[in-house]
């Protein structure tokens, strides 16, 4: 028997909590409830991705012992986080839909030229990855990068779960 | 058709790649789906390499459950040195289990026993229910991230929203 589930939750320090909420509901997710404080502040605050599968957003705050009170976020390429990944069925589709909600996809992070995909006709930015899937990128409000990923026939992970179904 | 079908993975870099691999296979129990060799990254982006980096691995892919991966970056190949920021955004991940008596159990068999919370980090014989109505106990890979094991309760909030909202394929 296997010893998980399901992989349940990521966590993230969210410096507003409104603006990440409505970033996350722009790609389309659907926000699910917020927990508080005992002082009847926002504390954190779950998305949906998938089915048993959400975002914890925590609200940062100076003054309560309960609550992330980092002053600074950054997101560096030597970070000890490295990034996260939502898998989609259409990535040309997500390309237009959060282009039109106001969220822009881009081709690369971590480098020097960040070029915004306007131009969605070509497949040049959804460059195959090692993994032969395509990819491209997407940042939330507090520089947290998110690849956005659609599963080619032959990649890996796609080849993976045929030959050891779960 | 929903643009976001699952969180498919979440990145690690590190420098103790064989300690977080075990971690991840061995005492977690996930599977390890491929590795990704440096001479493969090379090939990708046209640079040559030797016949050593075909023996070193640089990328894994490792499945916690249908479409979700640890992904782990080897940064020692490459001579990167992983800085731990305390100003980091990430802060943990967290793993379904349906028993969570019988984690904690494996867990402390591996030489990993489950604590309280990230911060006092008290060892746990029993388990509580957190505000939102799941079982909770945390744990901690090699390279200090931490990792929450959660038992729903049948009737915790995250169960209620799933009943009230089933995903249309």
């Amino acid at each position: 028997m296997r010893e998980f589930k399901k992989f349940f939750h990521l966590a993230l320090h969210v410096t507003d909590l409104d603006k990440s909420i409505d970033f996350y509901k722009r790609l389309g997710c659907e926000y699910m409830f917020t927990l508080k404080l005992d002082d009847g502040r926002p504390w954190l605050a779950y998305v949906r991705l998938n089915k048993d599968q959400y975002l914890e957003l925590f609200q940062i705050y100076e003054d309560h012992p309960l609550t992330p009170r980092e002053k600074k976020i950054t997101q560096e390429s030597d970070d000890f986080f490295g990034h996260l990944s939502f898998l989609v069925p259409d990535i040309y589709k997500a390309a237009k839909d959060w282009a039109a909600a106001g969220c822009p996809l881009v081709y690369a992070p971590f480098r020097p030229e960040i070029v915004p995909l306007d131009d969605i006709s070509g497949v040049h930015w959804a460059a195959g990855a090692a993994d032969r899937n395509w990819i491209c990128w997407i940042q939330d409000p507090d520089g947290n990068w998110i690849e956005v990923m659609e599963e080619r026939e032959d990649s890996y992970q796609k080849v993976f779960e045929e030959t050891h179904p779960w | 058709m929903r643009n976001v079908k699952a969180l498919f993975h979440v990145n690690f870099p590190t420098n103790n790649w064989d300690k977080m691999v075990d971690f991840y296979v061995n005492v977690c129990g996930f599977d390890q789906a491929f590795v990704i060799s440096l001479a493969d990254m090379s090939k990708m982006f046209g640079k040559p390499y030797t016949k050593e980096d075909e023996n070193t691995p640089k990328i894994s892919y490792i499945r916690v459950s249908p479409d979700s991966y640890i992904e782990l970056n080897n940064l020692t190949p490459e001579g990167v040195k992983v800085t731990q920021s305390k100003t980091s955004a990430f802060h943990h991940i967290a793993f379904l289990t349906d028993d969570i008596e019988r984690t904690a159990k494996r867990f402390r068999e591996k030489g990993h026993p489950l604590f309280n919370n990230p911060i006092e980090k008290k060892p746990v014989t029993e388990f509580h229910k957190g505000e939102d109505g799941c079982l909770i106990a945390w744990s901690e890979d090699p390279d200090g991230h931490f990792i929450e094991i959660m038992q729903q309760s049948g009737d915790s909030m995250q169960e209620r929203f799933e009943r009230k909202n089933p995903i249309e394929e």
